[in-house]
This record gives structure tokens, sequence and C-alpha cells, in this order.
């Protein structure tokens, strides 16, 4: 079975934020990276690559010509191959192009299992999964804290505020996973050199036989109208203290702020 | 008495006005735009050395090995010098340069002797040897922490009664018929001063630019990878090895790889602007380099990597120099090898601001200055290595 996990560059959360002239989020900035969130599903993907007699992973990006490093990284961490979807057309996409796209390689790929970070740390939306699973007609397992797979079968817990449940669906499925899901590792020197040697397939929408015109700034739903910056935060009040008196003024501010 | 300025809180700020406390000089106010350290100094990965070719860098070196080894009785404060040792490797194509550097080091006082592979190996029982022609070890070399010596230089600075400005970013110089009086923060606040030191790294090259004065400094991009060896390696010496080129020490139970043949160093036109974590390219580097050297180290791992910018100049050497400027200096331009000689630089900018000339034994402050790149008088070693970036 070919495990898939996807895998998105994104600037640096120390990055000064950027957008292009369509107010699209710029990716590329000086520390642009496979997302942080991304690398718990190259984790648990790489986990069950392991588990499954006879699996292999593939790391799959869409993104810019850039993204190929956030790609070189999940090899670098032990990925099998890499897969970049790239084309002029898809830039703007909203996040239903993107799951169309996905979708399109995933079928093309012949994945059997997807895995997916619990939401992307740019953009943040998180729907994704939700998206391409529709899109696939496979179920949904998301927010996993935990994933196994066993007889045709991923099983995940869920954690939520409301309480812990588990939930399984036959296979092919889309999970995606929380930050709670265990570690990412370091990449082993062994795993390094090992992925020097393979290379990042690059393909475009026409590979794909996905129609340009849907999916890229043209064809999305969501519309950026305006962006702005936050105004700064308003300075701090500093509570001296005098012989205990800073106690009653604390608690008097907190009492007054969650009144 | 004169009133000084100093611009920037890293090593060289702070060194500069322990230096000149020590001259008697107690006016100071060290003028740093972030916080003491956030520049170059607190990325630094610390190694402490005088292996150096040219004789008044040595001797800086050396001047500085007294503060690093001596710094809990002359500021109060442990500043985490860890004195491993510093062991070079070398292949046949250096031999006639690194012994006719060592019998120049030694001639000046530096402790380093020549040992062989095997004495090598025996310190370094994980590394292959075998493609070394020979070593030099010098028992007083390692490496130290360069956040935690600039935090404890300036915390003994207050005491004294140096006023340390965080928060405080220089936006001009103010200098009239020749001569500085002083400079203006981005605030709009003035400082006033009759000797301004500008130890500013990269960031000093605009605020001399208007003044007419240009500093050749470019920024440069540098990437170091930590690595987690999976076992247990004592406390072997700094391993600066010169057939691989590349330099390896221990941070606490993790091993700092950095590369020394300038591949990993890229020159970038904002100070501000680099990348926070190491190319995967970089990683690969020094994963063939570190596997082909440590084949006694089983399963190493990236365990995480860091990045900094360094002020280099065209020789690699820094600017310890006066001005056309009455009353304006420099101490800028320390190329990436700015901190095991820091206490020195600091003592001669002070030496140069009060008495003119250096008083280190074996230092010439000419060799510092700033003019010699205009008169095309660059500080290089006799005896480069081959191979090598030029800061040996
Ligand atoms: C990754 C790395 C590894 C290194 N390894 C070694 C090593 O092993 N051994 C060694 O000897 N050296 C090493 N170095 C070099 C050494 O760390 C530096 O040469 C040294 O720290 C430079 O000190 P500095 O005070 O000149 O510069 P900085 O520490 O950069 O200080 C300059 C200060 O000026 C401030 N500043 C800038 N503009 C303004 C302004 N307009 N107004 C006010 N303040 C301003 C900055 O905020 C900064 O704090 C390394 C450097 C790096 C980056």
């Amino acid at each position: 079975m070919r495990i898939i996990a996807l895998v998105k560059y994104v600037p640096d959360s120390g990055d000064e934020v950027g957008f292009e002239a369509d107010l699209s989020l710029g990716r590329v900035g000086p520390s642009s990276r496979l997302s942080e969130l991304d690398e718990y599903a190259v984790e648990q993907a790489l986990r069950l690559r392991t588990e499954l007699a006879g699996a292999t992973l593939t790391v799959l990006s869409v993104g810019p010509a850039e993204a190929e490093s956030a790609l070189r990284k999940a090899l670098q961490m032990g990925a099998d191959d890499a897969v970049l979807v790239t084309d002029e057309a898809i830039a703007g996409s909203d996040v239903f192009g993107t799951a169309t796209v996905l979708s399109a390689a995933i079928r093309s790929l012949e994945g059997g299992l997807v895995v997916a970070g619990m939401s992307s740390t740019d953009a943040g939306l998180g729907v994704v999964p939700a998206l391409l699973a529709d899109s696939l007609c496979w179920p949904l397992l998301s927010q996993a804290a935990a994933v196994s797979v066993e007889a045709g079968l991923a099983k995940i817990a869920r954690v939520d505020e409301t309480g812990s449940r588990v939930v399984e669906a036959a296979l092919p499925a889309v999970v995606s996973v929380t930050d709670q899901s265990g570690e990412p590792r370091y990449p082993s020197f062994k795993d390094v050199l090992a992925a020097k040697k393979k290379s990042v397939a690059t393909l475009t929408l026409a590979d794909l036989g996905v129609d340009a015109s849907a999916v890229g700034v043209g064809s999305a739903r969501v519309e950026v109208l305006a962006v702005g910056r936050n105004p700064d935060r308003a300075a701090g009040r500093v509570i001296v203290d005098v012989d205990g008196s800073s106690v009653d003024e604390i608690v008097d501010f907190l009492a007054a702020a969650t009144k | 008495m004169s009133k000084v300025v100093i611009i920037g809180g890293g090593i060289i700020g702070a060194t500069t006005a322990y230096a000149l406390l020590g001259k008697g000089i107690t006016d100071i106010t060290i003028l740093e735009r972030d916080t003491v350290g956030s520049g170059g100094t607190g990325k630094t990965a610390g190694i402490i050395r005088c292996h150096y070719g040219v004789t008044s860098i040595c001797a800086l070196a050396l001047y500085s090995l007294d503060f690093f080894e001596n710094a809990k009785e002359l500021i109060g404060t442990d500043i985490e010098f860890e004195q491993v040792g510093y062991l070079v490797g070398i292949g046949a194509e250096n031999l006639e340069p690194f012994r006719a550097s060592l019998a120049n080091q030694r001639s000046i006082g530096v402790e380093t002797e020549e040992i062989t592979p095997a004495a090598a190996k025996e310190l370094w029982p994980t590394a292959n040897v075998d493609d070394f022609a020979t070593f030099c070890l010098e028992p007083r070399g390692g490496y130290g922490d360069g956040y935690a010596t600039v935090q404890g230089l300036a915390a003994y600075l207050r005491t004294q009664g140096v006023a340390i400005k965080q928060g405080a970013k220089v936006a001009e110089l103010i200098a009239a018929e020749g001569k500085v009086s002083g400079v203006k923060l981005v605030n709009g606040e003035i400082v006033e001063a009759d000797v301004v030191v500008v130890a500013a790294g990269a960031w000093s090259v605009p605020l001399l630019a208007p003044l007419g004065i240009d500093l050749p400094i470019t920024p440069q991009f540098v990437q170091e990878v930590v690595i987690d060896p999976a076992m247990e390696l004592g406390t072997p010496p700094v391993f600066s090895d010169l057939v691989s080129m590349q330099y390896v020490h221990l941070r606490g139970p993790e091993l700092l790889f950095g590369n020394s043949d300038g591949s990993s160093v890229t020159p970038i036109t904002d100070p501000d602007v680099y990348p926070n974590h190491a190319s995967n390219e970089a990683i690969e580097r020094t994963a063939e380099k570190a596997i082909n050297r440590f084949p006694g180290i089983e399963d190493p791992g990236v365990s995480t990597t860091t990045t900094g910018q360094v002020d280099s100049t065209p020789d690699n050497n820094a600017i310890i120099s006066a001005t056309d400027i009455s009353g304006l200096f420099v101490a800028a331009g320390m190329s990436g090898h700015g901190f095991k000689i820091s206490p020195g630089v600091g003592r001669l900018m002070a030496d140069i601001i009060v008495e003119g000339e250096s008083t280190i034994p074996n230092v010439k402050a000419s060799d510092f200055r700033l003019s010699r790149f205009a008169e095309g008088d660059l500080l290089l070693s006799p005896y480069p290595y081959v191979g090598a970036v030029g800061i040996r």
C-alpha cells in the first residue's frame, strides 16, 4: 500500500508575513520550511510505513518550485519518494482548488492512506483534509492524537475538550494528526545521505488531467478583500508593590477582567 | 574627562568598555538597539584558540586567554569557558605552513605542540585519523559561551557605573568640522560624546557611510549543524579538521559541526534577513563529512541547526582603528572569529583611543587600520593553509 503524507511549504513563524499582489499569503520567506505541523504527519506516516508490511511512503506537496526543499526535508526524515505538483495556474487557489489538485494527485499515485497535519501554520484553516476526503469520496478521520492501522481499518483516538473517542474507518481513508500524536524524529545521517540519492518528481496540472480553469485565483470561491495589520497592543499597566499592596490590586484587576 | 559612547552591545562593545575602565575612563554609555548579546555574540560557536598565522592576531588571542581563564576573579561571574583543548589535524599538503605557523606561535608564548595521529586518536577515539599527516594540540584552547560571557561582562560593567541602554538604536552619528560630538537615536534623542566607538558588526557600515567612511564589510550567512551522537563521547578537545575542512566541538551532550571550506558561507545583502535554519544541502554536506570522519559514532542524527551572520572584511580580519574624524573609532568586521580575540580587541581599541598605539605585547595597532584596504596592504597570514578559509 502506498501511504501519502501531505506536506506544505510555509513561511517560518519568525518570518515577517508577506502578501502577494493578489493579497494571497506569500509563501517564500527567508526561513520558509516544511510546516512544523506537517512534520507530525510525516512522523506518523513513517511509523505506519514501518509497521505495515509492504507499505511505502510518498510525500506530496502542492506549491511553488521552492517547495521542493520541504519535500527534501521529509525525504531526509525517511520518506521513500516525493512528488511536487507545481503549476503557474495553481497560484492563488483557495482550499477548494488545493483539495482538487491533491485529490487528482492522490488518485494518480494510487494512494491507499493519506496522512495530513491538523492545519497549516500559515493560513491555518485546517479544512483541506475534509475537502480532500469529500473529493476522493473517502472517509475522514480527523484530529487524531493517535493512529493505527490493522486489517484494512484505520483507527484513531481523537481528543478534544469534551473527551476522548476512538473512531475507525475502512481504508482507503484520509487521516489528519495533531501535534499530540508524537514528536517528529530527527533525521539520522544515514537517512540524510540516502535522501541525497532520491529525486523529487514534479507534476503539472496537465500531467494530472486537471483543467486549469478549475483551480487558481480565477475559480477561487474565497476572495481576499483586504489585509491589514492588527493594531499594536497598548502598553501594559505596571503595578508597584508597597508592602503587599499589589495583592489586592491584582485581585481587583483580575476580577474586573473576568467579569 | 572624556565622555565615551559605544554603539553595539556585543562582545566587542563590552570588552572595549571593560578595557577603558581599566584605563580609568568611567563615563561610558553602551547603546544597543536590541538586547545585550542579541547580535553575532549570542550565536557564536565560541571556539577559543591561538592558532593564527598573523602574529598580531595570535597575540590578541593569547592576551584574551588570560581573561577567559580568570573571568571569575576579574568580573565575578562564571562565563562557562570549557577548556578542553584545541586540536588541529592537517594533510601532507599543509605540513609546511603548519610547522612554520606553530614555530611562530611558540615564539610569542603560545603553548602548542605537535602530536601524532595515534595520540590524536586517543583524544578522539571515534575519529578516523588515517588521512592526517600530523596534529597539534593547544591545551589552553576550548570553547566558551558568547551569551554568558557578554552577560557576565555587562553585569560587571553596570556595577562599575557604565550605562548600558538596550532598545537604543542609533540612527546617525553627529559630526561637524572633522570632529564627532555624539549620536542621535531613532527616537530623536541625542547622546553627546567626545569619543564614539562603532562596534556594531555589519550594522556599522550604514552608520559610517553618511560621513564618507567606507567600511569594506560584507554580511555573510553561516550555518552550523548540531548532532545528537546517541553515545557518550567524554570531553574531547575542539577538533579543527583541515583535511575534511570542518570544525567540531561538544555542546552539552551534543556535537556542533561547522564547515571551514567556505562553502556554507554566503554573502547576503541585509544583515537582518537570513534563514533561521540550515539548508538541506548544508545538512547533507555535514552528514557526509561527519560520517567519514567519525565512523565510531554509529548512528548520529541531526538534532538541530543554527545559523548566523558574520561581518567579513576582504582579508577576513578585524578593523580596529581610528578614522579621519576626530573622536570616532571603529571596532568591527570580526569576520566570524571575533569571540576568541575579543578581550584583546577591546584592549587594543582602548589603547588606540587613549595611547594612540598598542600596549599588548606583539600586537601592532597599524595591522588593523581601516586604511589598509584602500592601500591594498591586506592583513594576511604568511603561512596560509591550502583549501581553508583565511582565518587561521
Ligand atoms: C554562527 C557563528 C559562529 C561563530 N563561531 C565563532 C567561534 O567559534 N570563535 C570565534 O572566535 N568567533 C566566532 N564567531 C564570531 C563571533 O561570534 C563574532 O565575531 C563576535 O561575536 C562579534 O561581536 P561584535 O560585538 O562585533 O558583534 P555583535 O555581537 O553582532 O554585536 C553588535 C551589536 O550591535 C548592535 N547594533 C547594530 N546596529 C546598531 C545600532 N544602529 N544602534 C545600536 N546598536 C546596534 C547589534 O544589535 C549587536 O548586538 C561566530 C559567529 C557566528 C555567527
